[in-house]
């Protein structure tokens, strides 16, 4: 059962800037959907425009079955967690938590019940007398989610509700977000450009760029198989390596002068070995993107590099080299031990293999195949 | 910063003291000279310590018929009262009511009508006296408390400061309260009241002051003595033409006149020192 669709929404502000364009999604029930993107790729303003705060500029928009685009924000059944948690500063955290079901006209029991309950929930019955400025941040937020919790809504909007705590905190609220989520069985749709919250905590992940939807689909599958080098930056820390290439029937030739031979398009087109595909014709620019994980220390490893610099993250270290002819550097995630034992320092000349799939892009940046391996590498003779 | 030089301080408290003196003396000599005898005020020099009519003058001046207009002290007062109060109210509603139309609603020419405002104040009822005493006038709305205060009760120094006040607010106050079912006029009451309420009791001590001052425009509103305001009594006191000035009354009436506005701005002081200090925005 659909929560809550979209179809092509879009919202033009009035200097006919586009902000959201052409948003086609659904949010099952009892899922939580993380948008996430740079800022101003528009995340932020497809929320306000579910939440009613923003006028809806075209399309449609559906919560619970019926159409919300002219509903007034308190009638469309949905409760925001802002950024700054907008807790009302003169009131206490019960009055903050009780003040919708105040202007609902709920029963003095019932509001009072409600709100021990989400408290309860939220573990912060003791704080219920406080003012929100003798709160501390993990503490307001979990109040400022209380205060939707009480609302009882058909859809929680979030946005970016975790930027304002600390490192630890974050972690920490996160996986209570996802507990309580779970616990209410709540649909959820939450925006952040924090890439590890999107990956940890979506059932779906939305990456949006420039007011579209550059791909949907569950974290796993973006990570794995991204539709453009745009997702592909975007999802995974550190960032997947995406080197150009020149391209050709499954070949991608490096500037350094390094073939790799792929599965990426048909066997039929491939050419027979790597070393004759400099003969073949013609050759497109393309991107190959290969992840830092997905890249080990190997004697025979088809990657002659340069370290320029090591950075130590306790069980892996993240190695940046530089590949001759390329400006970008290589990243490569290795384990510290190896890096170790090795006894490897910056400037050492080391190899390294690829350990998992590639990813080829056109030179629109857009995915080329589901899913290319390396077959065999060359160095080509004429380099 | 705060600079300790001994010298610099003697000097500071020197300047100080000159000051105090300089708003005092004044003071000072009206407080002395209502508690002297009319006989001992008739040479012209004020006397610098009381004398021992203080009682007997201020009884005078709450219990007979103010010389010259007759209405009694208390009367004049109220009608002040009356006055001040009603302009420091009215400036405040509708200032209110203006600056929260121009800070949180969107209308065509917002911004120009926020000028048209601003433009007034180039326009105090000293420059626009003939037609506002015309338009009252044939409202017949002269010698009323409403014709007293009605023409003075725009504001857009009150505009101009509780829009600056609005707009320190959180825009996301305003948009969760939306999303809590609070429509515009739940959400003056609500929110904007209850947060802005340090900046409304500032306005509510200036303007209590400006109206209480004021004495133009009452001169001209109010004809009658029944609707006159202390102010005006004052220089009624000292204008008399065949006998000398009665002194006592006079200064008695002017500390009585000075009171109520020291009054307001002590009560009222309580909440400045709290806005200061209690940082709720």
């Amino acid at each position: 059962m659909a929560t809550l669709t979209c179809r092509q929404l879009g919202k033009t502000y009035k200097g006919g800037q586009r902000a959201v364009d052409g948003i086609d999604l659904t949010l099952e029930s009892g899922e939580l959907m993380v948008v996430v993107g740079p800022s101003g790729c528009g995340k932020s303003t497809f929320l306000r425009l579910v939440a009613g705060l923003e006028t809806i500029s075209d399309g449609e928009l559906e919560i619970g079955g019926t159409l919300a685009n002219r509903l007034e924000p308190a009638q469309r059944g949905v409760a925001m967690v802002f950024q700054n948690y907008a807790l009302y500063p003169h009131m206490s955290v019960f009055d903050n938590m009780a003040y919708a079901l105040k202007l609902q006209k709920r029963p003095r029991e019932e509001i009072t019940r409600r709100v021990r309950e989400a408290a309860t929930l939220l573990g912060i019955e003791a704080l219920l007398e406080r003012r929100p400025r003798q709160l501390s941040g993990g503490q307001r937020q979990r109040v400022a989610m209380g205060r939707a919790i009480v609302r009882e809504p058909r859809v929680f909007l979030f946005d970016e509700p975790l930027s304002n705590l600390d490192a630890a905190l974050r972690v920490q609220m996160r996986l209570e977000i996802r507990r309580l989520q779970q616990r209410l069985g709540a649909s959820m749709l939450y925006v952040t450009h924090d890439q590890v919250e999107a990956m940890t905590l979506a059932d779906r992940l939305v990456v949006m760029r420039d007011g579209r939807i550059e791909q949907i689909g569950t974290p796993m599958s973006l990570f794995e198989t991204p539709a453009s080098c745009f997702v592909a930056r975007f999802i995974g820390s550190p960032a997947m390596n995406l080197l150009p290439v020149s391209h050709s029937e499954g070949c991608a030739r490096l500037p350094g002068g390094l073939i790799l031979e792929t599965d990426a398009l048909e066997a039929e087109t491939r050419a027979d070995t790597a070393a004759n595909a400099e003969a073949k014709a013609p050759a497109r620019a393309a991107t190959l993107g290969v992840r830092p994980e997905h890249l080990r220390l190997d004697p025979q490893g088809e990657f002659a590099v340069t370290l320029e610099m090591i950075e130590r993250l306790g069980v892996d270290a993240l190695a940046y080299c530089r590949l001759p002819g390329l400006d970008t550097p290589l990243t490569a995630r290795l384990p510290l031990a190896t890096l170790e034992a090795a006894a490897l320092r910056e400037g050492s000349e080391i190899r390294l293999g690829v350990d998992g799939p590639l990813h080829l892009f056109d030179a629109e940046e857009r995915r080329l195949a589901r899913r290319a391996r390396l077959i065999s590498a060359a160095t080509s003779r004429i380099a | 910063m705060r600079y300790r030089r001994p010298g610099l301080d003697g000097l500071t408290h020197l300047l100080l003291i000159i000051g105090v003196v300089i708003f005092g003396l004044p003071l000072w000599l009206a407080l002395t000279a209502s508690t002297h005898s009319a006989a001992d005020l008739q040479n012209g020099i004020a006397p610098l310590w009381f004398g021992d009519q203080g009682l007997a003058n201020y009884w005078q001046l709450l219990s007979q018929p103010m010389p010259g207009l007759g209405v009694s002290a208390l009367r004049l007062l109220g009608n002040s009262l009356v006055m001040a109060l009603g302009i420091a109210l009215g400036k405040i509603a509708i200032s209110l009511l203006a600056a929260y139309a121009i800070v949180f609603f969107r209308f065509p020419c917002r911004t120009l009508c926020f000028w048209l405002i601003f433009v007034t104040l180039m326009l105090p009822v000293e420059v626009r006296i003939v037609p506002t005493y015309g338009v009252v006038a044939r409202f017949g709305l002269i010698d009323t408390y409403a014709g007293m205060i009605l023409p003075l009760i725009a504001s857009a120094t009150a505009t101009f400061l509780l829009r600056q006040c609005f707009l320190s607010l959180p825009s996301e106050l305003f948009e969760a309260a939306r999303l809590d079912g609070a429509g515009p006029l739940r959400f003056l009451k609500d929110f904007v009241l209850p947060l802005s309420r340090t900046n409304l009791a500032a306005l509510f001590v200036i303007m209590f002051i400006y109206g209480w001052n004021q004495y133009l425009w009452p001169l001209l509103a109010a004809n009658s003595p029944d609707h006159a305001t202390a102010v005006i009594s004052l220089k009624n006191l000292v204008q008399s033409t065949d006998t000398l000035p009665p002194w006592q009354l006079a200064t008695a009436m002017t500390l009585l006149t000075v009171l109520p506005p020291v009054v307001v701005i002590v009560a009222m002081q309580r909440f400045f020192v709290r806005g200061l200090t209690d940082a709720e925005k």
